[in-house]
């Protein structure tokens, strides 16, 4: 297993056991909530990828939300063109809806649709020798880029308290608008993945705080 | 005894002839075109020869020299054109005979499967030849044209 999937599923575990059982959550009719995904933030210092990530919900009869996430990224690939290099940066959002409720004492699951987008920008170099003629030394940028996809979503929430919680967001996204005609491909996109693969699951992993009214 | 000795120069023709031919060898990075000649039928196999095969736009130049019917030949990453000019004699009558070909093409930055960018060839034309005429043979009929995986056959 590649060492950022194991940290990731490190810090996943840590989230969903922290915390004891306590009894279950008072909820109001309606909540505004704001998430930080801190598997991101966590993952700037080892030298992954820049990635920052918040969310906005609005919680109404406490099983629906109305769910709003907000990114920006700066994807490098490790090994993505060996023989050069590539980058692709960009702000993503996605809207979405969500229902669920709280299955154990302060424990909560969900599942959702969600709709993202994300307007882009790509570039690289590349270096192949020759040994008849020059060597090709090239470089690519594209500019205003943008993908849209479909996402079905499981969001699994642990409360510490009734205003802070712990959750985990299992995606499995598919790509409904890019036309990869690119010269050469695009290789990531912001807040999708993988521009080749029309279907990419992930993980996020946030803290999240609630104001009810 | 004897038939040991035959067995050992029968090895070692296989083994030469087994040998790699350097210009039937595909190239590491640069795209490439094989070609094949084809002889009017009222010439016999013998009566010419390819001399040489030289690349006319490139800072080095390539000499082909072999009488085999088939080359690979080296297409620029740099430039959308690749120019050859071929040189055959005709033993028969002591003439020495020039023809060219020029080829276009698009490129295209694709990368393989272990990540490494490479320039692939894809055929939009032949627009210039001297030959009586040229055919461009895809493997792919109904879609692009990649050089690599393409024959063009030349008749003289």
């Amino acid at each position: 297993m590649k060492q950022s999937s194991i940290f990731i599923f490190s810090l996943l575990s840590l989230g969903i056991n922290a915390f004891g059982q306590v009894d279950s959550l008072a909820s109001k009719n309606f909540a505004l909530e704001f998430a930080v995904d801190y598997g991101k933030i966590l993952t700037i210092p080892l030298n992954f990828e820049t990635k920052i990530e918040g969310a906005v919900g609005i919680k109404f009869q406490t099983k629906y939300e109305v769910l709003t996430e907000i990114g920006y990224s700066e994807l490098t690939p490790q090994d993505a063109i060996k023989n050069g290099s590539y980058q692709s940066k960009g702000v993503y959002y996605r809207l979405g809806l969500t229902y669920g409720g709280e299955i154990l004492p302060r424990n909560l699951l969900s599942i959702g649709v969600m709709y993202g987008a994300s307007n882009f920008e790509d570039s690289g170099t590349v270096i192949i020798q020759s040994t008849i003629w020059d060597d090709f030394d090239g470089s690519f940028e594209r500019l205003n880029l943008t993908a849209t996809w479909f996402e079905i979503i499981m969001i699994t929430e642990k409360h510490m308290s009734n205003n802070l919680a712990l959750g985990a967001k299992f995606r499995f996204r598919h790509l409904t608008n890019f036309i990869n005609e690119y010269n050469p491909e695009v290789i990531a996109i912001p807040g999708y993945g993988k521009a080749f693969n029309s279907n990419v699951p992930a993980v996020n992993l946030y803290v999240k705080y609630r104001l009810e009214f | 005894m004897r038939s040991i000795i035959k067995f050992s120069i029968s090895v070692l023709v296989l083994l030469a002839s087994c040998q790699d031919c350097e210009d039937c060898l595909e190239y590491d990075n640069e795209p490439y075109v094989r070609i094949r000649f084809f002889q009017k039928s009222d010439l016999s196999s013998a009566d010419v020869a390819i001399l040489e095969i030289n690349q006319m736009d490139g800072s080095d130049i390539i000499w082909y020299q072999d009488t085999t019917h088939e080359f690979v030949l080296p297409l620029s990453m740099n430039l959308d054109e690749s120019q050859f000019a071929f040189v055959f004699a005709y033993p028969s009558n002591s003439t020495i005979h020039t023809d060219s070909l020029s080829i276009l093409y698009e490129r295209k930055l694709e990368r393989t499967i272990e990540n490494y960018m490479q320039v692939n060839n894809y055929f939009t034309e032949i627009s210039k030849y001297t030959f009586d005429s040229v055919s461009l043979v895809c493997k792919d009929t109904s879609g692009l044209c990649k050089s690599n995986e393409a024959i063009i056959n030349i008749y003289f």
